[in-house]
This record gives C-alpha cells, sequence and structure tokens, in this order.
C-alpha cells in the first residue's frame, strides 16, 4: 500500500514536472495550454494522495474546467502573433533570471531556517474523515457571514461587467427565446405559393 | 449546531437590504422599459424600511455571526445615516438619470449593494468581513462611475478609480495581513487584547498601521493618496458623485473606527503621528488646490481632501471627545456634501451638467431659491456661522485644543480661511455677476428641489439647534474607548 | 406659562422672517398689517403673563443649548423676572402702537417691505436682548438693535446724509458693542460662565477688583454708547434723519434704553465696583444737565426731542447710580410712554409743515390741529414733569429728590435739579413756539385717522396718568411700583416728612421756573433773538464737531499711514503679490501635478507611502 502511494506520487509529480516545463517552451500557446492543463490534472492527483480530495476536485473543477477552457478560447480566438510575442525574449532574459535567482535564493533561505523536522508529523487521518464535509461545515456555520458577502461580491462583479459590456445593437441577430416560447401553432408554419404568377 | 452565536436578528437591515435588492434586479428583468419607476418606488422603499428596521434596533447592543459582526449604538447611527443619505441621492436624481438613459435597474441595485458595503464595514468586527465590506463597497462604485459606457471621461474615471482602488486594498489588505501575522486573529477584540502586550514599540506593529492607514487615507480620499478622487468625481454621473461624497465617507469612518480604535487603540501613538502629516498635507493640499480649479465637481472634490483633513483633527485629538467629532464632521460633511451635488443634479439638464463654476453665473436672478440654498450650503462647507458647518469644525478644533494640539488647531483655522475663499468664490459668481443669457437650468424636478430646500435648510437649522444631532452623534460613540 | 415664553420675541421675529421671504406676494398694505399683528401678539402674551403667574419668582425657559464646547457653554435661556416684565411691556405694547401709528404714515412711502421688516426685526432684537439669561444672547439682540437702527435711520437711504447719519449712529454705537463685547470676554475668562444669573452671585462671592473695574468699565462705555451718554450721545441727534416712527422706536421703546436695562441688569457687577456707582450717577447728571441746555437752543422740532431724549436718559442712569434702580426703570416706563407720544406727534407735525423742521417756521397749530395740540401738550406736561398732573413729576422728580439724600449726592442733585428747570424750558418753548401764536401759512391740510389717533390718545393718557402708580413717600395715594420692584432692586432712599415736603416744593417751583425760562425762550425766538444764534449751546457744546475733529482725523493719518507703509508695501506687495499668487501659483502647480496620468497617481501613492514609513521611522519611540 505504501509503495504503491510512493510509486503514484513519483509517477504524478514527473509528469507534473514535465508538463510544466512544457508548458513554457511549447511554441503554439494552444499546446501550452493544455499542458498546463495535464499539469493541473497531475497536481489535483497528488491532493488526492494526501487526503485532500476537495481541494484537488475544486481544482480540476475551478481551474481546469472553468479557467483552462476560458483562456483556450482566449488564445483561439485572438489573433495572436507568436513571433512577436517571441521578440522581447531575450530582451527581457536578464530580467527574468535576476527573478528566478531571487526567487530561488528566497526558498534555499526559507528552507535553510525553516523548522523542518522539527514539526511534528501529522497523526494518521481517522478512517472514515471527510474534509469536503468538514469544510463544508465550518464554511456555513462559523464562516456563513464572510462566504455570504464573498457571494454577493461575486454577484456585484457579475452585474457590473454584464452592465458594462452589454450592449444592444439594433443590427445583430439575436435568438427571442420569449417569442420562441410564446409561438402559437398556426405560426410555425407558413404556406408560400412559390409558383409565381401565371403567364 | 450553536444556533445562539448567529444572533442573525442583529443582521436584519442587511439581510433585508440584500434580498430587497435581488428583487430589484429580477423585477427589473420583468418590467419594461416604460415601468422603470418600479423599480425606483422599490428602492426608495427598501432604503425607507430599512431605516426604519435600523431605527428599531437602535439601544441593542451585542454580537453576532461568531463575533464577526458587531451591533452597538455606533452600528445602529452610522447604519442610519447612509441608509438616510442613500435615500436622498436616490431622491436627487431621478430626473437626471431618466435625462441620461442612466435610468436603469442595474444602477439602483449596484447602489444598494454598494449600500450594503457601507453597512457591512460599519458593523464588522473582524478583519476578513470588513475588508469584504470595503470591496463589496468599492466594486459597486467603480461599477457605477464608469456606468456611461458611451462617456470616454466617466469611463476612464472608472478605469483609474479601479487601478487606483485596487492597489489601496492591496496597502490595506497588507497592513491587516501583518496585524494578523503579529497578534495571530482576524478578531478585533482580539487583537486589541493581543496588542496590550506587544506595546506600541514594535517595527512589525508601525509597519502594519502605516500600511492600514495609507489605505484608509485614500479611501477617505485625505492627500496625498488623494490623486483618484478629482477624477473620479468629476467624471461619474453627479448622482453617483453624490453618492461617492457622502455614504463612503461614514463608512470609511467606520472602518477607521474598527481597526484602528476597537482592534489597534493601542497603537494610537503611531496612527496619530501618521494623521497629522495626513492632515497637513490634506489641509493644504485640499485648500490651495481648489482655488485653481473652474469645475465645480472637482472644486467639490479638492474640498473633499481639505475636509478630510478637518475631520482626521479629531482623530489625531483621539480621545473620546475627538472621535466623537470626527464622527459628527463626517455625518456634517455628508450632508453637506449631498445638499451640493444635489444642487448640481438639480441644475442640470438634458445636455448641461451645471458643473462649471461659470455656469452658475447669476443664479440669483434666474432662480433665486436655488440661489439662497446655495448660500446656506456653500456658508456651512466654509464653517460660517450659523450653519452646523461651523459647529462640526468648532467641534473638532475643540477637541484638539483639549487634547493639547494647539499649533496643529491654529494651522487648521488658517486653512480654513483659505478654504472660505473657493467658496464665497462660487457665491460671488453665483449672486453678484450678471446671468448669461444661454443658460437654461433643468430645475424642473419637484421631488429634488423639496429634499433639495429640506436638505439645505437642514444645515441652517441644525446649526441654530444642533443639541439634538451633536447628542446623537456623541452617543454614538459612547464606550468606544 | 413658562414654556411659551419663546413666543414673545418669537412672532416679531416671524413676522420679520415672513416679510423678508414673502412680502413681496404681500404687498405693501398686508406687509404693514402683518409687522403690526406681531408686536400686539407678543404684547398679548406679556399680558398673560400679567394676568396669570406674575414673574415672581423669574420665570425661565431654557430653549435648547445653543453650543456646549468645552466649558463654553451657551444655553439660550429666556428670563422673566419683574424688572424684564416691565421692558418687554414697553418693547411690545408702544412697540405696537409705533406699528399701527406707521400704518397711515408710511403709506405710500418707498421701501415699506424693507421698514416693516426692519421694525419687526428691531422689537425682536429688544425683546431677545432683555430676555436673555445669558450674555452672548443678550449681545445678539444688541447686535441686532444696533443693525436694526442703522438700517431705519438711513431708511430714506437716497439722500446722502440720511445715510450718513445711519453710519454715524451704527460706528459710534459699534464702538460700545466692541467694548461690551470684551467685557463680557473677561468676565468669561474668570468665572467661565455667561449665564446672567449665575454669573452675578459669582461676581459677589469671588470678587476679582482689578478684572471687575475692567469688565464695569468696558460694558458701562457699551451701555453709555447704546443709551447715547455723554459722550457717546453724538449720535443721536443726526439719527433724527430716519423716519419719525423710527425715532420713537428708537427712543421710547427699543434701543436707547437698552443701555440702562442693562446697567440694571448687572446692577451687581457695578455695585461690587467701589466707586462705579457713584460715577454713574454724577455722569448721569451731568449729561441730564448737559443735553438739557442743547435743547433750548435747537431749532429742529426732533433735535429738541432728541437732547431731551439724552437728558431723560442721564436721569435714569442717575437712578441707578444713586442706588434708586427701580426709581430709574420707572422713569424710563414713563419716558418711553411720553417720548413715543412726542416723536409720533412731532411725525405729524412735519407732515403738516410739508417736511419742514424748523419750528421758527411753526405756530398757531392749536387752531387747526386741535387733537394734536392737546395730545402733545400732554406729552409737554409729562415732559417738563408738571407737578401732580403728570407722569414724570412722580419719577423724574423722585429721583432728583432721592439723590439728596444720598452720600455725596450734592453735585447730581445740583445738576439734576438745574436739568429739570433747563427741561421744562425747551419742553414749553418747543410747544409756546408750535402751537401757540399766529397760525403760520406754511401750515398745509392734514387730516389723522384712526391709526394715528389712537397710539396718541392711549399714549397721552399714559403720560399723564401713569405717575400715579407711585405717589411721592409720605404721601396719601397708591405706593404699588417701589414696593413691587422692592425684592429684585431694594428700596430707594425716600425723603419724608418736612424734608420730603420741601424737596417737592423745590422741585415743583423749578418746573414752574423752568415754563417761564420756556416762554421768555419762545418770545425771544419769535423775536429773532434766540438762544438759537447761541452757537455754542445749539451746537452742543462743541463736542460733535470737537469729537469728528479729535477722533476721526488721527484714524484717517493712521490710515493713511498703514495704507502707505502696511498696505502698499505689506499686504500688497508681500502677502498680496507673496501670499496670494504664492496660493494660486502653487494651486496652479498642484493642480498641474495631478495630469490625469494613473501610473502618476501611483507613483505618488507610493511616495506618500514611503513619506508615512519615513516619518514613522524617524519618530523616536
Amino acid at each position: 500500500m505504501m509503495l504503491t502511494t510512493t510509486i503514484l506520487f513519483y509517477v504524478f509529480s514527473a509528469i507534473l514536472l514535465v508538463s510544466a516545463l512544457l508548458v513554457i517552451t511549447a511554441r503554439n500557446p494552444v499546446y501550452s495550454a493544455l499542458y498546463l492543463v495535464l499539469a493541473f490534472f497531475n497536481a489535483a492527483a497528488l491532493f488526492l494522495l494526501l487526503g485532500a480530495e476537495f481541494l484537488g476536485l475544486i481544482l480540476i473543477l475551478v481551474y481546469v474546467g472553468a479557467v483552462m477552457v476560458l483562456f483556450l478560447f482566449v488564445v483561439m480566438m485572438l489573433d495572436i502573433n507568436l513571433e512577436r510575442l517571441k521578440e522581447g525574449f531575450l530582451r527581457y532574459l536578464p530580467l527574468g533570471l535576476a527573478i528566478a535567482i531571487v526567487g530561488v535564493l528566497e526558498m534555499v533561505a526559507v528552507f535553510w531556517t525553516a523548522p523542518i523536522g522539527r514539526v511534528p508529523a501529522p497523526g494518521p487521518i481517522p478512517a472514515n474523515a471527510d474534509n469536503t464535509r468538514a469544510l463544508g461545515e465550518l464554511l456555513y456555520t462559523h464562516y456563513l457571514y464572510p462566504f455570504e458577502i464573498a457571494a454577493v461580491i461575486l454577484l456585484v462583479a457579475i452585474i457590473a461587467a454584464i452592465a458594462l459590456t452589454l450592449r444592444r445593437r439594433p443590427d445583430t441577430k439575436s435568438q427571442a427565446v420569449g417569442k420562441q416560447v410564446a409561438v402559437a401553432v398556426r405560426e410555425r408554419l407558413r404556406m408560400v405559393d412559390l409558383r409565381g404568377p401565371k403567364p | 449546531m450553536q444556533n445562539a452565536l448567529f444572533h442573525w436578528s442583529f443582521a436584519i437591515p442587511e439581510i433585508w437590504v440584500l434580498a430587497m435588492a435581488c428583487v430589484v434586479l429580477l423585477v427589473d428583468v420583468f418590467v419594461g422599459e416604460r415601468q422603470r419607476d418600479v423599480a425606483y418606488v422599490l428602492s426608495i422603499f427598501t432604503l425607507l424600511a430599512a431605516m426604519a428596521l435600523t431605527w428599531s434596533q437602535m439601544g441593542q447592543t451585542g454580537f453576532a455571526f461568531f463575533g464577526q459582526f458587531h451591533l452597538d449604538p455606533f452600528t445602529s447611527i452610522a447604519s442610519f445615516f447612509v441608509e438616510l443619505l442613500s435615500l436622498l441621492v436616490l431622491s436627487y436624481s431621478r430626473k437626471y438619470l431618466l435625462r441620461r438613459s442612466l435610468y436603469r435597474g442595474e444602477v439602483f441595485v449596484l447602489l444598494l449593494f454598494a449600500l450594503l458595503g457601507a453597512l457591512i464595514l460599519i458593523s464588522g468586527a473582524n478583519l476578513l468581513i470588513l475588508y469584504l465590506g470595503l470591496e463589496l463597497l468599492a466594486l459597486s462604485q467603480y461599477a457605477l462611475v464608469a456606468f456611461q459606457r458611451g462617456n470616454l471621461r466617466a469611463t476612464e474615471a472608472g478605469l483609474k478609480y479601479f487601478i487606483l482602488g485596487a492597489l489601496a486594498s492591496a496597502l490595506l489588505l497588507y497592513g491587516m495581513s501583518l496585524l494578523y501575522g503579529l497578534t495571530g486573529t482576524l478578531d478585533l477584540h482580539q487583537i486589541a487584547i493581543a496588542l496590550v502586550n506587544v506595546g506600541s514599540a514594535n517595527y512589525l506593529l508601525m509597519l502594519a498601521v502605516v500600511f492600514l492607514v495609507a489605505g484608509i487615507a485614500f479611501k477617505f480620499g485625505a492627500a496625498p493618496f488623494h490623486m483618484w478622487l478629482p477624477d473620479a468625481y468629476q467624471g461619474a454621473p453627479t448622482p453617483v458623485t453624490l453618492f461617492m461624497s457622502s455614504v463612503p465617507k461614514i463608512a470609511i469612518f467606520a472602518l477607521f473606527l474598527r481597526i484602528l480604535v476597537d482592534g489597534g487603540y493601542g497603537s494610537i501613538e503611531i496612527w496619530r503621528q501618521l494623521f497629522v502629516a495626513l492632515v497637513v498635507v490634506s489641509l493644504v493640499i485640499g485648500n490651495v488646490v481648489a482655488i485653481a480649479q473652474t469645475n465645480l465637481k472637482r472644486m467639490l472634490a479638492y474640498s473633499t481632501v481639505g475636509n478630510m483633513g478637518f475631520l482626521a483633527l479629531g482623530i489625531v485629538a483621539g480621545t473620546q471627545n475627538g472621535l466623537a467629532s470626527a464622527f459628527f464632521y463626517a455625518v456634517v460633511y455628508a450632508f453637506m456634501a449631498t445638499a451640493a451635488f444635489g444642487l448640481i443634479v438639480y441644475l442640470s439638464r438634458e445636455g448641461f451638467e451645471a458643473e462649471e463654476i461659470s455656469d452658475l453665473r447669476g443664479l440669483v436672478r434666474t432662480r433665486p431659491w436655488a440661489a439662497f440654498l446655495l448660500l446656506i450650503i456653500m456658508f456651512s462647507l466654509a464653517g460660517v456661522p450659523p450653519t452646523i458647518g461651523f459647529y462640526a469644525k468648532l467641534a473638532v478644533f475643540q477637541a484638539l485644543i483639549e487634547a493639547h494640539f494647539i499649533w496643529l488647531a491654529v494651522f487648521g483655522v488658517l486653512m480654513a480661511v483659505v478654504g472660505a475663499f473657493y467658496y464665497l468664490r462660487v457665491l460671488k459668481v453665483a449672486l453678484f455677476d450678471a446671468p448669461a443669457e444661454d443658460l437654461a437650468y433643468g430645475a424642473d424636478d419637484p421631488l429634488a428641489a423639496s429634499v433639495l430646500t429640506v436638505n439645505s435648510l437642514a444645515l441652517l437649522i441644525l446649526g441654530i439647534v444642533p443639541g439634538a444631532l451633536v447628542a446623537f452623534c456623541y452617543h454614538a460613540l459612547q464606550g468606544v474607548l | 406659562m413658562t414654556e411659551w415664553l419663546f413666543l414673545i420675541p418669537g412672532f416679531p421675529l416671524l413676522g420679520a422672517l415672513i416679510n423678508a421671504l414673502f412680502g413681496e406676494r404681500l404687498g405693501p398694505r398686508w406687509c404693514g398689517r402683518l409687522a403690526a399683528t406681531m408686536p400686539l401678539l407678543s404684547s398679548l402674551v406679556v399680558l398673560a403673563i400679567w394676568l396669570g403667574p406674575g414673574a415672581e419668582p423669574a420665570l425661565l425657559d431654557r430653549l435648547w443649548t445653543w453650543m456646549a464646547v468645552g466649558d463654553f457653554r451657551v444655553d439660550l435661556t429666556l428670563r422673566v423676572d419683574d424688572v424684564t416684565l416691565v421692558m418687554i411691556s414697553i418693547a411690545s405694547f408702544v412697540g405696537f402702537l409705533i406699528h399701527l401709528f406707521s400704518q397711515q404714515y408710511l403709506r405710500g412711502d418707498y421701501g415699506e417691505r424693507r421698514y416693516y421688516f426692519y421694525l419687526n426685526l428691531f422689537v425682536a432684537g429688544m425683546l431677545i436682548l432683555t430676555m436673555a439669561n445669558n450674555l452672548l444672547l443678550l449681545y445678539l439682540g444688541w447686535e441686532t438693535v444696533g443693525l436694526c437702527s442703522y438700517a431705519l435711520i438711513s431708511h430714506w437711504y437716497r439722500e446722502p446724509e440720511n445715510a450718513w447719519a445711519g453710519r454715524k449712529a451704527f460706528v459710534v454705537t459699534r464702538i460700545g458693542d466692541t467694548t461690551l463685547l470684551l467685557g463680557i470676554f473677561l468676565l468669561f475668562a474668570q468665572y467661565h460662565t455667561l449665564s446672567i444669573s449665575t454669573l452675578l452671585p459669582l461676581v459677589t462671592a469671588q470678587p476679582a477688583p482689578a478684572l471687575l473695574l475692567a469688565a464695569s468699565i468696558l460694558i458701562l462705555i457699551g451701555a453709555y454708547a447704546k443709551s447715547a451718554q455723554f459722550p457717546f450721545h453724538i449720535w443721536l441727534p443726526d439719527s433724527m434723519a430716519g423716519p419719525s416712527t423710527v425715532s420713537a422706536l428708537i427712543h421710547a421703546a427699543t434701543m436707547v434704553t437698552a443701555g440702562v436695562y442693562l446697567c440694571i441688569r448687572l446692577l451687581g457687577l457695578f455695585a461690587a465696583v467701589p466707586g462705579m456707582l457713584e460715577a454713574i450717577a454724577v455722569l448721569g447728571a451731568w449729561t441730564a444737565f448737559f443735553a438739557a441746555s442743547c435743547g433750548l437752543a435747537q431749532v429742529d422740532v426732533k433735535r429738541v426731542l432728541a437732547y431731551s431724549t439724552i437728558s431723560q436718559l442721564g436721569y435714569m442712569f442717575m437712578g441707578v447710580g444713586i442706588g434708586a434702580p427701580s426709581l430709574g426703570l420707572f422713569h424710563l416706563l414713563v419716558h418711553a410712554c411720553f417720548k413715543a407720544l412726542l416723536f409720533m406727534a412731532s411725525g405729524a407735525i412735519i407732515l403738516i409743515y410739508a417736511d419742514d423742521h424748523d419750528i421758527r417756521h411753526m405756530g398757531g397749530l392749536k387752531y387747526r390741529q386741535p387733537f394734536l395740540r392737546w395730545t402733545f401738550l400732554a406729552g409737554v406736561f409729562a415732559l417738563a414733569a408738571v407737578p401732580l398732573i403728570s407722569a414724570a413729576f412722580y419719577s423724574k422728580d423722585a429721583i432728583i429728590n432721592a439723590s439728596f439724600l444720598v452720600a455725596g449726592g450734592g453735585v447730581p442733585y445740583a445738576l439734576g435739579l438745574s436739568g429739570a428747570v433747563l427741561t421744562a424750558g425747551y419742553a414749553f418753548r418747543l410747544y409756546f413756539l408750535v402751537f401757540e401764536g399766529k397760525p403760520s401759512e406754511l401750515e398745509g391740510p392734514y387730516q389723522m385717522g384712526w391709526g394715528m389717533k389712537i397710539p396718541l390718545a392711549l399714549l397721552a393718557a399714559a403720560s399723564i396718568g401713569i405717575g400715579w402708580l407711585q405717589f411721592p413717600p409720605g404721601w396719601p395715594g397708591p405706593h404699588l411700583w417701589v414696593h413691587w420692584l422692592a425684592p429684585e432692586l431694594g428700596l430707594p432712599p425716600r425723603p419724608i416728612g418736612l424734608e420730603g415736603g420741601l424737596l417737592t416744593l423745590v422741585g415743583a417751583l423749578a418746573t414752574f421756573l423752568g415754563i417761564a425760562l420756556g416762554y421768555w425762550a419762545a418770545r425771544r425766538e419769535r423775536a429773532g433773538r434766540g438762544l438759537s444764534r447761541w452757537r455754542f449751546l445749539a451746537s452742543g457744546w462743541w463736542i460733535d464737531g470737537t469729537i469728528l475733529r479729535l477722533f476721526p482725523a488721527p484714524f484717517y493719518a493712521l490710515g493713511r499711514l498703514l495704507r502707505g507703509g502696511v498696505e502698499n508695501l505689506g499686504v500688497q506687495g508681500l502677502a498680496q503679490g507673496g501670499l496670494r499668487d504664492g496660493l494660486r501659483l502653487s494651486a496652479y502647480a498642484l493642480a498641474r501635478g495631478e495630469n490625469g496620468l494613473a501610473s502618476r497617481y501611483a507613483v505618488s501613492m507610493i511616495a506618500g507611502l514611503l513619506l508615512l514609513l519615513l516619518l514613522i521611522w524617524s519618530w523616536p519611540l
């Protein structure tokens, strides 16, 4: 059992790292996005291995299901000039490298001083542990108030986005759902005389 | 379940506003273009009922939602004022919105949501709640500013406001996170207890307070964090400016009160020092730059900056009396700003915003009553007795002198004199210049006219009989310290 | 009752407000009627106090706390005690009669609405002044009265002299207003209260001699300027530029009595300063004598009366000074009646003579205007204090007689008695010149309506009969007044027995001597050799001219100096050039800095944040 878990961990981790690398190096942004989806899947699998099934599922639902799909849409609908994107690569390389080095140094510093090993390992997880349920209970009791406010903020964001961007142009063709539903039988079929006038 | 800890009945006004905002949103979808009044009347009714609900809670105290919601006299009184101000905003702006095809359900809904954000801020007892309330208020306002999509200036103002507001939120959030790191809790009352051990000579606490004060100063519009204010005030449709200049001022005072007094009173020696700097810069910039403005809305924006400086004088005093005077100032300022922008709304018509100072030329000849009200409003803003504006300044200065900030008080008075100049210039234009022949004011909305009359005369009458309002506002701050 | 006190000043205030806001729609006739109703309503409320609970103990009506900032607390409290009751009765009822008289008198004038607005406000200001239990509220009324007097004296502003007279009155009384305010400041600095009822016990309990001396002198100057006492009297003769009804209001019901009232109200303060009351007595007697002598030489009917007011006010101050404030107040009441009568009657006389004020051009009016003659004669009797049948005999002579009894009263008595001779002299000189002799050909036809006759008749009756409230001590008859006021003002010195009889006889003789003097002066005047040719007296002992030469000239010189040195160089050059341009330039520079670039805004925000960080960093822990 332990062994299987370990093997699975390394498999998922390897795929995760490779696909993450490919996200950066892929020439086509569509490929990049798809590799990112793959990376997310593997990360979700790692969460599941840790017993955090809620986080794993949310990662797939939100990031794969919503964010990445949106991202793909945008990438495919916009005409992105790949050559122009590449042009700046060398120019910004030193800056990027500097940031990367700083990041690495920071991580080293954290690990150097972090109390790894001093923190006691988490105890065994009870068999019927259900973190979806636990989160839900907490979220709908103790954090109900902020949770609701956050929901309202999202609602406002939706309203604002629609109100600010939706424009009804009279010349666009669109479905009139109300009219479709309310249509009468007689209006569904219209007999047209195609014979034309008699000569 | 710990049902007892919910005490959701404390939050009935908030729940009512939320529910009714959703109802207005839905109703507006189903009623046609012709029956927009339904949504309008429904919103007005919502606000009236909210005021009644808040009033009925007056005197109750306690916590709800596991200590995240604090009902105390301040909550009830400040909530009442923001609901009243929102009502004023709505009643001023019907004709204005109608004329610019802004008379849409979304505007009312966003207004209600902004009010909800303000209410949440006022009653928040937890850093998380305060942040969420602030974002709700801000987000609704961003959308409202940019609501006139076809108007380039409005969209530009909305975008600027949004970007800078996000920056300010980040500062505030950073300060909150530092405070959380320092004390290990989000609950303001536990923070207050934890800070007793920390003491004010702690660099982390200083850093936290600096970021918090910077964020609050931005939302107040205190210099040097005021840059967004004139652009947003000028670019936004005037009813939105009306809203922005009134309701958030009280809500942000609540934000300050909750974080830095309820939670962080242990760090008063730090934030007081910061507010001294903000006061000086705000008073100078607000009062001096206003002189150069030709646009009335922009001028009033700088006047806001200056007035926030005066408000912060009470905060600097930091005593019970000082905080009460600052709250009183916030309330009085909100009503003065409402009247001032309400007058602009009232005078405007299609294609004419009445927002340049020169648009008021010879107002006394064409609209004598409006000119009289303008006189009261400007006198009150300048702090001329017997208007309530005088009394508000007097209260702040008195608290300041009581706390031995004599020189700051002298400086404040000098700046009030500079400020009087540009208010009086508006009066000079309106009362003594010859009216231009091509000016025709809207001024045909009986509702706005009557509300404006009541609002402006209240500034005068409350200045003569300020006792009740003062007692009301000072009662709100009873037991805060 | 107490909760209705605010109605007393409230009605005229409301009238003024309605006139200001809606007067145009009402039209001048209704403006006048409305304005006249308001003091009537006030006087009805006052009447209700008289008939109802009375003012013993004092009625207090705390309206609201106007402002409470630290220990500076201003309660708008109205207080009515017996003294106040007398004052508000005069102000409201005599005020009403003057309003009534104005209806016909001012018809068709320009600015009727303005006139009635200020008239109402005037009465309201006086009522606030008298009813205030707080020095700041009193000062509010004081200023209102000053403003209204200015506006009403220059009512016919189209002639520059009238506007000038109004300005003169305003400037002179302003000096007093300022010193009064300074006095109030001093008192507040010492005692931390502005409430009169709290202040006066404090003054006696914790005397601070130097400060009290300064405060009482400052307040006294205020009272002198308002009540036109020597040497601040110079505005009063010129204030005759206003309509006669305004003069009546100023001299009888409202403005000039305010100073006397203030002295009575703050008697505790003046009594706490040694020598103060004696000084008041001597100065009052001197003013009474001096102004009476000037009155003998005037040829303008209203100027005679103006000097007479100054003189009569002097008697009132003398009464306060010799420790007989109740007699001073009594004379104030009597004077209000007969002076209102005389001024309104003189207004009618002037109309009859087509706006000619010169009494040398008049004569024999008794044939065509018998009603006017008899009422005027009643006023003249009262002014001259004709024994037994005039009210002033019971008030003014009582003051003079009482002064004989007090220590150091010799000077006031001598001045007062000689003043009484002169008073009777100018009063009867005026009467003989106007009403007796041959009818003047300048006389025009004039018919007084009931609106004018009723006030004159009522006031004439009062001028004769009101003195019977208080007979001389030892005489049979009512002695209501002094005893009624005794709880508040104490009992005045009362000459009785042989001494009293002798003093009364001397006073009566003085009056008859004065009448003879008046007859003689009138005859000489007719012959063209009158006292009016004596420049010294006619110009009021040259005091007006001297003051105008002494004070304004150095003031103008100082002004020129300031204009050259401070204004042109300092203010114009530095403040205006520097400060204004500096403000403007910095305003534009700062405004340009905010150029609308969001990134620049963000940078400035970060800079602000750094500034705050720097501040907290540099701040010593």
